[in-house]
């Protein structure tokens, strides 16, 4: 067992960070991970060695997420394509320009609060792939098995994602 | 690439496109502005993320959360759950796999033929030989189930796959590449 102790360790901040991009509360996204790597120990002799363990590993905090959510809120997901609203993005703070030149430290600081704040505005779906994708560095056909979905969906949604994106860090790009 | 298709752009920048896809997109790329520009956004906002990926940790530390993870599995009822390992759809399958399609769609042209000459003297009845044909997204390839009237011989070719002259071993690799 502590071997998966081992593993654990490894992958729990990229559980974490996932969890908490699909649940929004740190407290629940702890408890998820936690989840995550128990039904991991419980199901590790169905793992076959060949699959990759992050991708499947990934999976079930999907799946975790995917009905902790839908529990906590029975509200349908909406779909940033189908509700783009130009109002949504009002409330992101970016750096006023007029300031002087902060050091080269709080600037990306300043730029990572910045990033964080535009991913917040993301929906759970498109969030997710754009972790999957460039933080994790997924390629399309991984990302398509850990979320449970078709490689045209990830394409989807990744664009979709990007160009809100572009939107959201516009004043940055 | 049809015309303005934006959704290939970040596929593109991506590298998640391939040979002939590849091709058309880059060149379509070359002579769009739009698509150009377009480009160029979508690889701003990623080289912008790589930058600054957020840090996102939680903050238990290592030996607390293991010891909450081991205490959850030494106090749980044993039981033993299957979560699949997760498995592309067969459209997904065949375009990551599309580089194997080519030299595999002569042996599934080869199988056909046997197939369809060993079944021969039933032809006329009713052990007829049933064959479908179902595109898949590459161009000039088809999933073929072949179907004989014994029900030991139902054998499914799919071009992209190894060929083999075991029969069952045929369908097994079809199976498993379904999902
Ligand atoms: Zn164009």
């Amino acid at each position: 067992m502590e071997a998966y102790g081992e593993l654990v360790n490894r992958y729990r901040h990229r559980v974490y960070a996932l969890a908490l991009g699909m649940v929004r509360n740190e407290q629940d996204a702890t408890d998820l991970s936690q989840e995550t790597f128990v039904k991991g120990w419980q199901a590790i002799r169905g793992f076959k060695k060949n699959a990759s363990f992050y991708t499947w590993l990934y999976r079930i905090t999907t799946n975790l997420c995917i009905d902790h959510v839908r529990r906590r809120d029975r509200r349908p997901t909406v779909e940033f394509e189908e509700a783009m609203d130009p109002d949504a993005d009002a409330d992101v703070e970016i750096p006023p320009s007029n300031q002087p030149l902060p050091t080269d430290e709080v600037r990306r600081r300043e730029l990572r609060e910045f990033i964080e704040a535009a991913l917040e505005k993301l929906s759970p779906e498109h969030r997710l792939v754009v972790q999957l994708r460039e933080f994790d560095g997924l390629d399309y056909a991984a990302i398509a098995k850990a979320v449970g979905c078709s490689m045209g969906t990830v394409m989807s949604r990744l664009h979709y994602a990007r160009k809100h994106l572009q939107k959201l860090l516009q004043k940055v790009l | 690439m049809k015309q303005h298709n934006t959704e290939r752009l970040s596929a593109l920048a991506d590298g998640e496109l391939k040979g002939l896809s590849r091709w058309l997109a880059q060149r379509h790329v070359r002579h769009c502005p739009q698509c150009a520009a377009e480009l160029q956004r979508v690889e701003r906002v990623r080289q912008t993320l790589a930058a600054c990926p957020p840090i996102i940790e939680m903050s238990d530390s290592a030996d607390f959360f293991w010891s909450k993870v081991k205490r959850d599995i030494t106090t749980r009822e044993p039981q033993t759950v299957f979560i699949p390992v997760p498995r592309l759809s067969l459209a997904d399958w065949l375009l990551v796999h599309r580089g194997a399609l080519a030299t595999a769609t002569s042996g599934l042209m080869v199988a056909l033929l046997t197939g369809v000459m060993l079944q021969q003297p039933h032809s006329a009845g009713p052990g007829t030989v049933l064959v479908e044909r179902v595109d898949t997204v590459i161009p000039n390839t088809v999933a073929t189930p072949l179907k004989g009237a014994e029900s030991d011989v139902a054998v499914i070719w799919v071009s992209g796959l190894e060929w083999t002259a075991d029969l069952d071993e045929m369908k097994q690799r079809f199976e498993n590449s379904e999902t």
